[in-house]
C-alpha cells in the first residue's frame, strides 16, 4: 500500500522541523550564554578598573562589599599572580528562602599592590540572571516549536487538500475518460505551474489518443467498405464461372467452397462494419421501439427454424417495453439473441421469452457450456469452429447494449441458459 | 432492352454485363462519372445500374441530374456502403431499388427484371416460362391454366427461378433472397431443400415439366 503524499510529506517535514528546532535550540543556548558571559566578563573588568582606580587614588582597599549578585573580597597573598576569570560554584541564600542553593558565579581574581603588600582581589558576580534568561529563551523556543508543530500538521492537512484540488479534478477526469465516448478533456487554469503542465500533457495526450482512435476507426470502416468491391468481384466471377457448361464434379466442388468462403468473408466484413458503425454512433435515428412488436415480428420470421428444431416456444408478455433507440439496431439486438437461443438449443428443447416492466429475458434449454463464460460477449468467441457461426453475434449485442446504456446479463445452470436485458 | 452499367470497377461491371447480356438485355458500361453522364443524357435506357462512389463524382448527383431532366429510366443503386442514409437519399431522389455490394448476380437480375417490368409493362404484368405463368400484381402462379397453390416462399422461389432461367443459381443466393441478409444464418439450406422439393411436387402435380435441375455442388438451374 502506497503512502499518501501528505503523510509522507508530513513525516519528513516534522522530522526536519524537529531537528532544526532541537539543533537550533542548542545553538541558541550556547550563543546566548556566550554573549551573556562576555557581558559579565566586561562588567567584571569594569569593576576591576574601578577598584584599581580607587586604590590608585586612596592607597587603600575599598570596603569589601556583598550585595545582591556581587561580592568583592580581598586577601593578602605572598606573591603576585596573573588575573584569572573563571566559574565558581557556591552555596548561597536564595532570596527569601531559608535553603541554601547552588549558584554559579563568575569570578575575577586579580592582584593589587598597596604600600608594598600584595592583595588578591576577587569579584564574584552571580550568573543567576543569565540562567534565568536562558531558561526563558529555551522555554519560549520550545513553546514556539510545539506550536509550530501543531500548526504545520493542521495546516498541511487543510492546505494540502486545497492545493491538490486541481490535481484531483484532473485525476478524476482521466479516470472517467473513455476513448469511445468521444468526450473532451477539459483543461482548467489552475495558476499552478506543475498542474498546468500536467493538464497540458493530459489534454495533448487524450487529444492525440482520440485522433489516433478515430483514425483507426475510420480506417476500419474504410477498409471494410473497400473490401466490399473486391468481394463483389470474386462473387460475381464465381457466379459467372458456374454458368460454364463444361464443369466437372471436382471443379464444381472447388467453386462451391470458394463461393461459400467468399460469402462467409463478406458476412464477417459486414458484421465488423456494423460493430464499427455502432461504435462510431452512426445509428442515431432514435425512435420509440416496441419490444413486443419486434419480438413477434422476428419470431414470425424464425418460425421455420423453431419448428425444425421441435422447439417449444413460450411467450410471456406482461407489459410492453418502449425503448428509444434505432429500430434497425433494436431488431439486430433481439434477432441475435433469438437466433442464439434457437441455434444453441437442443432437439425438442424450449425457448421462453419474457417481456416485463423494463426487463427482457430469453431463457432456453441447451447443452452446458464448457469452461468459462466470462468471454462470452467478446468478439470471435464461439463454442466450435463450425462454419455456421461467425462468433460476432453477442459482441454486437454487447456493443448495442453499451451504446444505449442498457444492461445485459447472462446466467446458465444445468442446461438452462438465460440472457436478460434491462432498459433502465 | 438496354441497360447502362455505371461502375468504376471494370471487372465488376463486365461481370454484370456478362450475366445480364445473354438474355433479353443489351448492356453498356461506363467506368466514370463523365462518361456515365454523357451516355445517360444522350440515350434512353430501360434500366441504369448506378454505383454511388465513382472516382470523379457522386452517383447521387448523377441521379439528381437525370431526374431533373425527367429521364424515365429505371435506376438501381449499387453501393459498397450499406448505409441507411444513402439508401433513403437515393430512393428519395428517385431510384427504384438499392443493392449493397457484394450481391448475387441472380438477385441483381431479379431486381432489374422487376424494375423494368414495373416501368414498362403496366397492366399486363406477368412472367412466363413455357407453360408456367406468374401474375405479378396478385402474386399467383398458373401452370397449364391450373392455379398453383403456392406458399409465399414457393412463389418467390419460382419468380426468382424464372427471372434467372437457364442460369446456375447458388444455394446461398436463394437463401438470401428468401430469408434476407441475416448475418449469421447459414442453417437455412435444409429449409431451402424442403421448399424446392414442395415446389417441384406442386409443379409436377399441375403437369408442368420438371424444370428445376440440381447442379452438383453449386445450386440449381431452371431450364428445359
Amino acid at each position: 500500500m502506497a503512502t499518501r503524499l501528505i503523510s509522507k510529506y508530513n513525516r519528513y517535514n516534522l522530522l526536519m522541523n524537529f531537528l532544526i528546532l532541537f539543533l537550533g535550540g542548542i545553538c541558541f543556548v550556547f550563543i546566548i550564554r556566550w554573549i551573556l558571559i562576555r557581558q559579565l566578563n566586561q562588567d567584571l573588568e569594569q569593576e576591576k578598573d574601578e577598584i584599581e582606580e580607587y586604590i590608585a587614588q586612596n592607597h587603600a582597599l575599598p570596603n569589601p562589599m556583598s550585595f545582591k549578585g556581587q561580592i568583592v573580597s580581598y586577601e593578602e597573598v605572598n606573591a603576585t599572580f596573573r588575573k584569572k576569570i573563571q566559574n565558581e560554584f557556591r552555596f548561597v541564600k536564595d532570596g527569601d528562602k531559608k535553603r541554601n542553593k547552588f549558584r554559579i558565579f563568575r569570578s575575577l581574581r586579580f592582584p593589587v599592590e598597596i604600600n608594598g603588600k600584595i592583595y588578591s582581589c576577587k569579584i564574584l558576580r552571580s550568573q543567576a540572571e543569565t540562567d534565568d534568561l536562558i531558561q526563558i529563551v529555551l522555554l519560549c523556543s520550545f513553546g514556539l516549536g510545539a506550536l509550530l508543530f501543531v500548526m504545520i500538521f493542521i495546516s498541511n492537512r487543510f492546505l494540502f487538500k486545497k492545493l491538490w484540488l486541481p490535481f484531483n479534478r484532473t485525476l478524476l477526469q482521466l479516470q472517467q475518460f473513455k476513448l469511445s465516448s468521444q468526450q473532451n478533456f477539459v483543461k482548467e487554469n489552475t495558476n499552478i505551474q506543475e498542474f498546468d503542465e500536467l493538464n497540458d500533457v493530459a489534454a495533448t495526450m487524450t487529444e492525440q489518443a482520440k485522433k489516433e482512435y478515430n483514425a483507426l476507426k475510420d480506417f476500419t470502416e474504410n477498409a471494410s467498405h473497400e473490401i466490399q468491391t473486391p468481394l463483389a468481384i470474386i462473387k460475381t466471377k464465381l457466379e459467372l464461372l458456374m454458368q460454364s457448361n463444361n464443369i466437372g464434379q471436382t471443379e464444381s466442388e472447388y467453386i462451391e467452397s470458394a463461393y461459400e468462403a467468399n460469402i462467409r468473408l463478406s458476412k464477417l466484413n459486414q458484421a465488423l462494419l456494423l460493430l464499427t458503425k455502432i461504435e462510431n454512433n452512426q445509428y442515431y435515428n432514435n425512435e420509440d421501439v416496441s419490444l413486443i412488436n419486434i419480438t413477434e415480428h422476428l419470431l414470425d420470421q424464425y418460425q421455420e427454424l423453431v419448428e425444425a428444431g421441435h422447439i417449444t416456444l413460450k411467450k410471456d408478455f406482461e407489459k410492453d417495453i418502449t425503448v428509444k433507440m434505432n429500430s434497425s439496431l433494436a431488431e439486430i439486438l433481439v434477432g441475435n439473441l433469438l437466433r442464439n437461443a434457437i441455434r444453441h438449443n437442443v432437439d425438442h428443447g424450449f425457448i421462453h421469452v419474457e417481456i416485463k416492466e423494463s426487463l427482457f429475458r430469453i431463457s432456453n434449454s441447451g447443452s452446458t457450456i464448457q469452461g468459462s463464460t466470462d468471454k462470452l460477449f467478446d468478439r470471435f468467441q464461439k463454442e466450435s469452429s463450425s462454419g455456421k457461426s461467425l462468433g460476432l453475434g453477442l459482441a454486437i449485442v454487447m456493443k448495442i447494449v453499451q451504446n444505449y446504456g442498457f444492461h445485459v446479463q447472462y446466467t446458465h445452470e444445468d442446461g438452462l441458459h438465460s440472457i436478460e436485458l434491462r432498459f433502465s | 432492352m438496354k441497360i447502362l452499367i455505371i461502375e468504376d470497377e471494370k471487372s465488376l461491371s463486365n461481370s454484370i454485363a456478362g450475366y445480364l447480356s445473354d438474355s433479353q438485355y443489351t448492356c453498356e458500361v461506363a467506368y466514370d462519372y463523365k462518361k456515365a453522364l454523357e451516355k445517360a443524357l444522350d440515350y434512353d435506357y430501360d434500366c441504369i445500374l448506378l454505383d454511388i462512389s465513382l472516382p470523379d463524382g457522386n452517383g447521387l448527383n448523377l441521379l439528381r441530374i437525370l431526374k431533373d431532366c425527367e429521364k424515365m429510366d429505371g435506376v438501381i443503386i449499387v453501393s459498397a456502403k450499406n448505409s441507411i442514409e444513402d439508401k433513403i437519399k437515393g430512393l428519395e431522389i428517385g431510384a427504384d431499388d438499392f443493392l449493397t455490394k457484394p450481391f448475387h448476380l441472380a438477385e441483381l437480375k431479379a431486381r432489374v427484371d422487376a424494375v423494368v417490368r414495373r416501368k414498362f409493362f403496366d397492366g399486363k404484368n406477368t412472367l412466363q416460362f413455357e407453360e408456367i405463368i406468374l401474375d405479378l400484381p396478385s402474386r399467383t402462379a398458373k401452370a397449364n391454366n391450373t392455379i398453383l397453390d403456392l406458399t409465399p416462399k414457393e412463389y418467390e422461389l419460382l419468380a426468382y427461378f424464372i427471372s434467372n432461367k437457364n442460369k446456375v443459381i447458388s444455394k446461398s443466393g436463394l437463401v438470401e433472397h428468401l430469408w434476407g441478409d441475416d448475418m449469421d444464418m447459414a442453417d437455412n439450406y435444409d429449409f431451402l431443400y424442403t421448399h424446392i422439393k414442395n415446389l417441384r411436387k406442386k409443379l409436377t402435380a399441375a403437369d408442368a415439366g420438371d424444370y428445376i435441375k440440381s447442379i452438383y455442388g453449386m445450386g440449381y438451374r431452371f431450364s428445359i
